[in-house]
């Protein structure tokens, strides 16, 4: 009897989640200055930082354990969130990519295509990074969260740079790098 | 109550018809095969219903379980169709619109594999005794296939979500329906064993109510088709383009 209410109740909840994500789905056009002006800024020293392994190892020697646990929590909590608002810069750029492709000039709409796919396939990444550096942020002293935040510091750094560097786009992106 | 049941069992159905309609005058049986053999199935489920039923309402003796039975059977059948059309929508919302489909397959494979499994074991969990055999085997086959369903239909908008699929384009449309029913018949297949026989009624009420809602979404969707997106404002240059694919390009390569 108990078991069928569970499952009544996951139902309901997978109403919510299905409705939830539905909403969350994208709402194709706009003003492209306006889409310019929703980009948010990245630190993307302090993203370095909050990710930098050999920081994370100083901090574990010079901390007691249960201080170290509670600062790297809040440091991948912290580095979460900016991966977050890099995913969200990725989603403007996508809109300003699609509104590029429209162009009569064939070469602006073929460099958009490659962007928008780049941008897409950072979208993955995020989606994949994210409930890692979750794991991480909740067991810091298993290996496997840390390990995957080495192996993927690089590009996470990048990622940071060149999203933070569209807040410039008055400047240009090279200027800003 | 036998009015809105009746409602519900003819309404929905009708609108099918008119969504049928909308389809072929579109021409979308073409890209939505499965979708349409879905609707087509449903249609002619209906009518089997109807021809299985009024022999059980003079004879329920003899043709009550033949009602059963033709119920047992379409929705073995419809699960497949429904999760086809899941098929369908996944290639048409996530792997035909990106260049990403190579990597983006494994995972989906694994996505599917593991709502598999959840499936396989939340059905064994739910225990369903007391019921007779023809509607013991209607329990278990309609719990599974709405777990599958729902869990396959959140992976595939969560993913959309990713992608940045347009909300008003008609595979989402097809996919929320979809997991709206889905939602809907879970809680029902949980809540019956518990009910039994007295709370076929108000199970089916809310059955019939969802699949009400999805055919409305859908015609909906295919009513108000998606249109070009537009944009106001300046455009992007081919040099700042190069210039954030370049490091867009740099980011994804380990």
């Amino acid at each position: 009897m108990m078991i069928s209410f569970i499952f009544a109740g996951a139902g309901l909840l997978g109403l919510f989640l299905i409705l939830y994500l539905a909403k969350g789905l994208r709402s194709p056009g706009g003003d492209l200055g306006e889409l310019v002006a929703r980009l948010r800024p990245i630190d993307v020293n302090a993203f370095r930082n909050l990710i930098d392994q050999r920081e994370e190892e100083y901090l574990r020697a010079h901390l007691p354990r249960r201080e170290f646990r509670s600062i790297h929590r809040e440091r991948m909590l912290a580095a979460v969130e900016y991966v977050w608002c890099a995913t969200r810069n990725t989603s403007i750029l996508i809109s300003l990519g699609e509104a590029a492709k429209r162009s009569s000039d064939p070469t602006v709409g073929t460099a958009a295509t490659k962007l928008i796919e780049n941008a897409l396939r950072l979208r993955l990444y995020a989606l994949h990074a994210v409930p890692r550096m979750y794991v991480g942020a909740l067991f810091p002293s298993a290996s496997r969260a840390p390990q995957f935040i080495a192996e993927t510091y690089d590009t996470m750094v990048r990622q940071a740079v060149v999203l933070g560097c569209l807040q410039y786009p008055a400047r240009g992106g090279s200027s800003a790098l | 109550m036998h009015f809105l049941l009746l409602y519900l069992w003819v309404a929905p159905k009708a609108l099918l018809g008119v969504t049928l309609a909308v389809i072929l005058r579109r021409g979308l049986q073409k890209k939505f095969p499965l979708f349409f053999t879905y609707v087509l199935f449903e249609l002619f489920h209906f009518l089997a219903m109807i021809a299985a039923y009024v022999p059980a309402v003079f004879d329920p003796a003899h043709y009550l379980n033949v009602y059963r039975w033709v119920m047992v059977w379409s929705l073995g059948v419809s699960s497949l169709l429904s999760l086809g059309v899941i098929y369908e929508l996944v290639n048409e919302m996530i792997l035909s619109r990106s260049t990403l489909a190579q990597t983006l397959r494994p995972v989906l494979r694994w996505c599917a594999g593991v709502v598999l499994l959840l499936t396989a074991i939340a059905s064994g969990r739910l225990a369903v005794t007391g019921l007779e055999g023809v509607m013991n085997a209607f329990q278990v086959l309609d719990f599974a296939s709405s777990v599958l369903q729902v869990g396959l239909l959140a992976v595939l908008l969560l993913f959309s979500r990713v992608l940045l699929v347009s909300w008003r384009n008609f595979s989402v449309g097809i996919a929320v329906g979809f997991g709206i029913l889905g939602c809907v018949e879970l809680a029902a297949a949980a809540l019956l064993p518990a009910f039994g026989p007295r709370g076929y009624a108000a199970i089916d009420v809310a059955r019939l109510t969802a699949f009400h809602v999805c055919v409305l979404i859908w015609l909906c969707y295919l009513i108000f088709p998606e249109r070009e997106p537009r944009f106001t404002g300046r455009l992007l240059q081919k040099s700042e383009l190069e210039l954030w694919d370049q490091e867009l390009q740099r980011m994804v390569q380990r």
